[in-house]
């Protein structure tokens, strides 16, 4: 039988906010007994999806709150812990965008576009959804249950 | 202090990032990383050890300054210890193949040479 806790914070869309959120994540998910590991994989997947929306959310975005939503789920043998982010940008489908090549020498290196890269690579699911105005984007890690 | 570099031997020096590589903690270390990086033939080994905490824009301070010593006759490489973290992020975005990533220190010094 799952079952499931939540919980939720807003913030600004501006650089300052991200560290809180960081740690808002980091205190609800110690809370809830997702392993170190799990943390820092959803705390990097979050700093991602916040950086895309702070640097391409435009007016709106920047003009409104995001919401964070933590939910985890015991459903043993695992456990799963997801991040939804929610924000009021332009539509942005960040599961089906493609990430940049990657370059082959330092020297055809281009200085941005690995958040994609790295929210595909971090996260064992990943959904968006656009619903009354606002993007939401859920990326989440699954743990094996110890207890069992 | 989140960086600080050390001269090793003449034109070799370690640059050493600590802390957190996300929005603000790349925003405290980026101008110093730039000026730590900007002399003609130098090169670094950027020990990423104490890095807890590594973001995309993290990585792309690194590129712009790996880049910087490269452009100018110099060469970067990455030195992250047992840091499996920073590595296993570094990999899986493909800078393992522009930038030298090793464990160990002397290693490391020796690729910043080679």
């Amino acid at each position: 039988m799952a079952v499931s806790s939540a919980a939720e914070l807003a913030i600004r869309a501006v650089a300052d906010d991200v560290r809180p959120a960081s740690e808002w994540l980091a205190q609800i998910c110690e809370t809830h007994g997702v392993p170190d590991t799990q943390i820092l994989r959803l705390d990097l997947c979050l700093n991602e999806a916040l950086a895309n929306v702070i640097a391409h959310g435009g007016e709106q975005a920047l003009a409104n709150p995001v919401r964070l939503r933590l939910d985890v789920t015991r459903d043993a043998p695992t456990q799963l812990a997801v991040v939804t982010v929610c924000d009021s940008g332009p539509p942005f489908d960040t599961t089906s965008a493609q990430p940049g090549a990657l370059p082959l020498t330092l020297d055809d290196a281009e200085p941005g576009g690995l958040g994609l890269l790295m929210i595909r690579n971090l996260s064992d699911t990943l959904s968006y959804g656009f619903d009354n105005g606002h993007n939401e984007l859920s990326f989440g890690v699954r743990w094996a249950d110890e207890a069992g | 202090m989140p960086i600080e570099f050390q001269e090793i031997s003449d034109g070799l020096r370690r640059v050493v990032i600590t802390g957190r590589l996300d929005i603000p903690g790349t925003a405290e270390i980026e101008n110093r990383f730039a000026v730590f990086s900007a002399v003609s033939n130098l090169r670094v080994v950027l020990d990423l050890t104490g890095v807890s905490f590594l973001g995309s824009i993290g990585i792309r301070a690194i590129i712009i300054n790996a880049k910087a010593v490269k452009q100018r006759g110099g060469r970067m490489v990455l030195m992250v210890g047992d840091n499996a973290a920073a590595a296993e992020t570094l990999e899986s975005t493909g800078l393992g193949a522009l930038i030298p990533i090793l464990k160990d220190n002397a290693a490391a010094e020796a690729a910043a040479l080679a």
